[in-house]
C-alpha cells in the first residue's frame, strides 16, 4: 500500500475535551503558531449550549499541549461586535505579520456568519479590530506577508447559485478590503465537488506559497470533509501554480470517522519546520484535535506533478 | 452586468456607477467611474458574492465614502437585509453593518429587502427608497417603501415607513418577464417633484412622479426608528 503523504502522529488525538479545565463538549479546528519557541494553539470548543468559544493551549514540541485555565475568546459584549457574535465564535486562524498575530474567526449570529479580525502580541491581551466581511462568509486566512504593500486574504463567501469556492481580496490596512477575485473552485465529481474553503494559513516554500484547504463531497449518508493542497505563485498568489488532484488526508481514524460531526478532517493551522517537514493540525469529526507531519517537498511535488485545474 | 445605480461624487467630479456583476461564482458588486459617460474606469469587484443592489452616497462621512448594499446569506432564515459599508478610497470597503432589517412575519417587506435608487439628500436627512420582496404561493411581489437616515451619521435610521408607497398596479407592472415587479434604480429631484424611473415587470422602463414634501411629511408621521428597525 502506498503510504499516506501525511503521517499521523501516534499519540492522536492530541487534545480532547477531557484536557480542558472548563466545561466543553468538543475541541477542534485549531489555529496554531510558534511564539517565542513555544507552540500556541487556539481551538474551537462547543459549550453545552451548542455554541462555540475559542480556547488556548500551549506546549513545547507541537505534540503536547496544556490548556489555559480560561477561554481565550468568547462572544463579545462590545456593541459593535456582540450583535454578530451572539451564536458564538468559531474556527480561528493565526497569521504572524510584523511581529504581531492576527486572528481571523467566524462570528455567528441570527444574521448569518461573517469574519472577525482580532490582534494579539502576546496571547494574553487580545483586541478585536473589525468585522471584515459581510454575511455569509467563513474560513478567512491572511497571508503572513504583504504583496505590493497590500495585505492579502483567502475568502470563502457563500452562494446559493455556485458551489462555494475560494476567493481572494486585498487591503491596505486590514480594515477595508477590495478587488475580490475568484481563485479556486470545486471540481465536478471530484472529492471536493460540494465545496472548498481556505484551511491553514499559507506558508512560503522554495517554489511558492503552500495552502492546505478543505473540500467536501456529498454522499447518501452525509458529507465527507478531506484536505487538499494548492501551490500559489510566490510573488502573486492570485496565480495558482498547481492544485493537487489527490486529497492529502481523509477521515480514517475512529475519532475522525465518528464524533460530533462524522467523517470530518478540517484544518485551521500548519507549522512549517526547519527540517523540511510541516506539522498539520486538524479537527477530527468536530470533536478532537489531531496532528500529522508531511515533507513539504512531497506536498509541492503533488501540486506540480499531478494537478487538477484550479477553476 | 445588471441593475446600475449612478451617484455623482462632487468631491472628485465624477459619477460612480455601482452595478451587479454576474460571475461564475454568483452575483457581486462592482464599481466603475466616469467623467463623461463616454469612457469608464472599472474599480473592480468591491464585495464578494453574493451581493446586489448597491448604491453610493454622494458625500463622505468622517473622510470615508459610504455604500448601501444587499448581501445574500446562504444560511436559511437569517433574512436578507440592507447593509452599509465604508471606504477611504472607493476600492477597499469595510466597517460593514446591517442598517435596515427585513421584517419578520406577514409584512410586505418581510425576509428580503434591498436598496432601490441611490440615497437623496433633502435637508431632513438621507431619503432612501427600498424594495420589499413578498413571497406568496404564486410568486413574489416587489413593492417600495421609504426610510430616512441621519444626515451626518447614515448608520442611524430616523424613520421607516410601515407601509409601501408604490406597488405594481398597471398591466406593464403586473405582467412581463417577471410578474408583479416595480424596481427603480434611479430618481431625480426638481423643485419638489421626484421622478422615479423603474423597471415594470422586468420588461419595460416606466416613470412615476411624487412630491418630496409629501413623502417626508408621511415619514415624519411614522414612529421614530431605533437601531435594527423591525426586530420582533
Amino acid at each position: 500500500m502506498r503510504p499516506n503523504i501525511i503521517k499521523r502522529y501516534k499519540g492522536n488525538p492530541i487534545l480532547t475535551k477531557e484536557d480542558v479545565p472548563y466545561p466543553v463538549e468538543t475541541v477542534h479546528n485549531a489555529g496554531v503558531i510558534k511564539h517565542r519557541g513555544r507552540y500556541i494553539m487556539l481551538f474551537r470548543a462547543h459549550r453545552r449550549n451548542g455554541r462555540s468559544i475559542i480556547g488556548l493551549a500551549e506546549g513545547p514540541d507541537g505534540f503536547h499541549f496544556q490548556v489555559r485555565s480560561e477561554p481565550f475568546l468568547v462572544p463579545s459584549t462590545d456593541h459593535e461586535f456582540m450583535t454578530y457574535e451572539e451564536y458564538g465564535v468559531e474556527d480561528p486562524r493565526i497569521c504572524e505579520i510584523d511581529g504581531e498575530y492576527l486572528i481571523t474567526y467566524s462570528a455567528y449570529s441570527r444574521y448569518g456568519v461573517r469574519i472577525g479580525l482580532a490582534l494579539t502580541k502576546d496571547f494574553k491581551v487580545v483586541k478585536r479590530l473589525a468585522l471584515i466581511t459581510q454575511a455569509d462568509c467563513r474560513n478567512v486566512v491572511i497571508f503572513p506577508q504583504k504583496f505590493n504593500s497590500l495585505y492579502l486574504r483567502l475568502d470563502r463567501p457563500h452562494s446559493g447559485i455556485s458551489p462555494w469556492s475560494i476567493w481572494l481580496s486585498y487591503s491596505p490596512d486590514l480594515i477595508y478590503w477590495g478587488n475580490s477575485k475568484l481563485a479556486m473552485k470545486p471540481l465536478k465529481y471530484h472529492w471536493d465537488e460540494l465545496k472548498i474553503g481556505p484551511g491553514a494559513t499559507p506558508f512560503p516554500t522554495s517554489q511558492g506559497w503552500l495552502h492546505i484547504y478543505h473540500g467536501a463531497f456529498q454522499t447518501m449518508s452525509g458529507a465527507i470533509y478531506r484536505l487538499g493542497v494548492a501551490l500559489h505563485d510566490p510573488k502573486d498568489p492570485a496565480k495558482i501554480l498547481g492544485v493537487a488532484d489527490d486529497w492529502i488526508l481523509q477521515p480514517e481514524d475512529p475519532w475522525e470517522v465518528t464524533g460530533y460531526v462524522p467523517n470530518v478532517v478540517f484544518t485551521c493551522g500548519a507549522i512549517p519546520e526547519e527540517d523540511g517537514t510541516v506539522k498539520i493540525y486538524w479537527g477530527g469529526a468536530d470533536r478532537v484535535i489531531c496532528v500529522g507531519t508531511a515533507q513539504i517537498s512531497d506536498l509541492v511535488d503533488l501540486c506540480l506533478t499531478k494537478p487538477r485545474p484550479p477553476l | 452586468m445588471e441593475d446600475p445605480r449612478i451617484t455623482y461624487l462632487r468631491d472628485i467630479g465624477e459619477w460612480v456607477i455601482s452595478y451587479t456583476a454576474y460571475s461564475d461564482g454568483g452575483p457581486l458588486v462592482c464599481l466603475a467611474k466616469t467623467k463623461d459617460f463616454q469612457s469608464f474606469e472599472r474599480l473592480r469587484a468591491v464585495m464578494p458574492p453574493e451581493n446586489k443592489d448597491a448604491a453610493l452616497f454622494p458625500a463622505r462621512f468622517n473622510g470615508c465614502w459610504a455604500m448601501l448594499h444587499h448581501p445574500t446569506p446562504a444560511m436559511a432564515d437569517v433574512g436578507r437585509h440592507i447593509w452599509i459599508s465604508f471606504s477611504p478610497d472607493l476600492k477597499h470597503w469595510g466597517n460593514h453593518q446591517i442598517l435596515i432589517r427585513a421584517r419578520r412575519g406577514g409584512w410586505w417587506d418581510a425576509n428580503n429587502i434591498g436598496l432601490s435608487p441611490p440615497p437623496l439628500h433633502p435637508p431632513e436627512g438621507w431619503l432612501i427608497l427600498y424594495h420589499g420582496i413578498r413571497q406568496t404561493v404564486s410568486g413574489v411581489i416587489y413593492r417600495l417603501g421609504p426610510a430616512l437616515l441621519d444626515l451626518k451619521d447614515p448608520t442611524r435610521v430616523l424613520r421607516r415607513a410601515d407601509e409601501w408607497i408604490f406597488s405594481p398596479e398597471e398591466v406593464y407592472e403586473r405582467q412581463g418577464d417577471v410578474d408583479d415587479v416595480v424596481f427603480p434604480c434611479g430618481w431625480t429631484l426638481k423643485g419638489d417633484e421626484l421622478r422615479l424611473y423603474y423597471g415594470g415587470a422586468d420588461s419595460c422602463v416606466a416613470l412615476a412622479t411624487g412630491s418630496l414634501k409629501e413623502i417626508i411629511k408621511y415619514l415624519r408621521h411614522c414612529p421614530p426608528a431605533g437601531r435594527f428597525m423591525g426586530q420582533l
